[in-house]
């Protein structure tokens, strides 16, 4: 036990550490080394940072390399061996678009038409404020900037939709966030805090992009506090990028509507 | 820095944000989204593969298995430890995997160090030393070091294979990559 100990305290050395990372990154340990660094790598925080380092630093030796286009086969197996479903024709009614409006038009029109046959005045000092639907609404696509081909576009993601609903009481509004259930494809992606997906709010005066907080997961409620209620207030759009940083890739987007009237916020 | 390496520089930063993008959705397991990144990145990763391995259908193979652990260890990549680094890693994947296959079944007796690198070698180091960062802190590495370093890098050779190719005690070889990486962090960090 002490002998193991001992191992691992050698490896907090941050000289050992570097020696490691670098050489991993390389290629030049033994296979028996490499091996260990991969499972150090699953308990060693820092061994982590400096083994990404050095295989940021490295990276660009690669730039000579003229690139070779690979068998059409290997793709072909990469799918089979992944269990890949080939993809569907698509009619003008599978439309992303056609669905996305007739949501949000019907979505809209219901909610209109509650408020109208109960006669609901939707303030804040109503108590069944919260039972009154959402006020914002935001339906996220997938960041498809990068895809030229139209129906590479319909089979991508499904849209992410996501509802704010102010509560009459302080700090117990709510976010829910869910896939589109009525999009062709199943929703079985995905979405946990554990991959480090973080929501963001485009103000609508300066479109300054501001941290809503991390999503903890899909088909789930998060509370809002009321910075985070003013902050969807005052957006044109939300995003949501992979990590928590400005800078990090927007995986999904899209406009945010307002759906009542507020008096105070 | 003039136009060409700026419009390199530009050219690079815009792929790897587009590489960066792609994996976060393969992260949800989108199948769309994993096949825009092997058609964006295969060609370089199937090259990088066919320097260290030269057998063509073997290369293939370890580039399958290469994407298919990238699909499934998608999630595992730290996007919070620096900007529009999946590149890199995706490099690295690729570079284990034949690594490992060159460490299990041998490499082959013909690979020969002259035909192999050292032409390359010197067209590598020309076109290194016309950019900055790495390729500038690289050309201000000894010849030996900047040398093993790349053969390593590229090619996979092992201390013992580059000791053994280039006439030089194992020890000697050891020193010059720990001394050339040691010197490159220093200069990099700078």
């Amino acid at each position: 036990m002490s002998k193991k100990l001992t191992l691992a305290a050698r490896y907090q050395n941050p000289i050992i550490r570097t020696h490691l990372a670098s050489q991993y990154a390389l290629g030049t340990l033994t296979s028996k080394v490499q091996q260990r660094v991969t499972h150090l790598m699953l308990e060693d925080e820092l061994l982590v940072q400096e083994v990404y380092q050095w295989q940021n630093r490295l990276e660009p030796i690669n730039h000579h390399i003229d690139d070779v286009k690979p068998p059409q086969k290997v793709w072909r197996q990469l799918s089979e061996t992944l269990a890949f479903k080939p993809a569907n024709k698509t009619r003008w009614w599978q439309s992303l678009v056609v669905w996305q409006c007739a949501t949000a038009f019907s979505l809209t029109f219901t909610l209109s038409l509650f408020m109208w046959q109960t006669d609901i005045d939707i303030t804040t000092d109503s108590p069944l404020a919260s039972l009154k639907g959402p006020s914002y609404l935001a339906i996220l696509a997938p960041n498809t900037q990068l895809i030229t081909s139209k129906s590479a576009i319909k089979e991508h993601l499904p849209e992410l939709i996501i509802t704010a609903y102010k509560s009459p009481q302080a700090g117990q509004s709510e976010l829910h966030i869910q896939w589109n259930k009525n999009a062709e494809k199943k929703a079985s992606f995905e979405l946990d805090e554990k991959q480090n997906f973080t929501l963001w709010s485009i103000d609508k005066s300066s479109g300054k992009q501001v941290s809503l907080g991390s999503i903890i997961s899909v088909n789930n409620k998060q509370r809002l506090t009321l910075t985070q209620w003013k902050l969807i207030k005052n957006s044109k759009e939300l995003w949501l990028t992979r990590g928590n940083k400005e800078t990090d890739p927007v995986v999904f987007k899209g406009e945010c509507l307002q759906l009542s009237s507020w008096e105070t916020s | 820095m003039s136009f060409d390496a700026i419009a390199n520089k530009t050219q690079d930063k815009s792929f790897k944000h587009q590489v960066e993008i792609l994996l976060a959705q393969v992260c949800l397991k989108d199948q769309k989204s994993f096949e825009n990144l092997y058609q964006v990145t295969s060609s370089k990763l199937y090259g990088l593969a066919l320097k260290m391995i030269k057998d063509r259908d073997i290369a293939a193979d370890i580039l399958q298995e290469s994407f298919s652990k990238i699909w499934h260890q998608a999630t595992s990549y730290r996007c919070d430890l620096g900007e529009n680094w999946a590149w890199a890693w995706m490099c690295q994947i690729t570079r284990n995997t034949a690594l490992d296959y060159i460490r299990r079944a041998g490499r082959r007796p013909e690979t020969s160090l002259e035909g192999v690198s050292i032409t390359a070698f010197n067209d590598e180091t020309k076109q290194l030393s016309e950019q900055r960062d790495l390729h500038y802190c690289l050309a201000k590495l000894k010849p030996e070091p900047r040398k093993v370093i790349v053969l390593a890098y590229i090619h996979g050779f092992s201390h013992s294979e580059l000791a053994d190719k280039l006439k030089t005690p194992i020890g000697t070889l050891k020193s010059w990559i720990r001394r050339g990486l040691k010197e490159l962090e220093l200069c990099l960090k700078n």
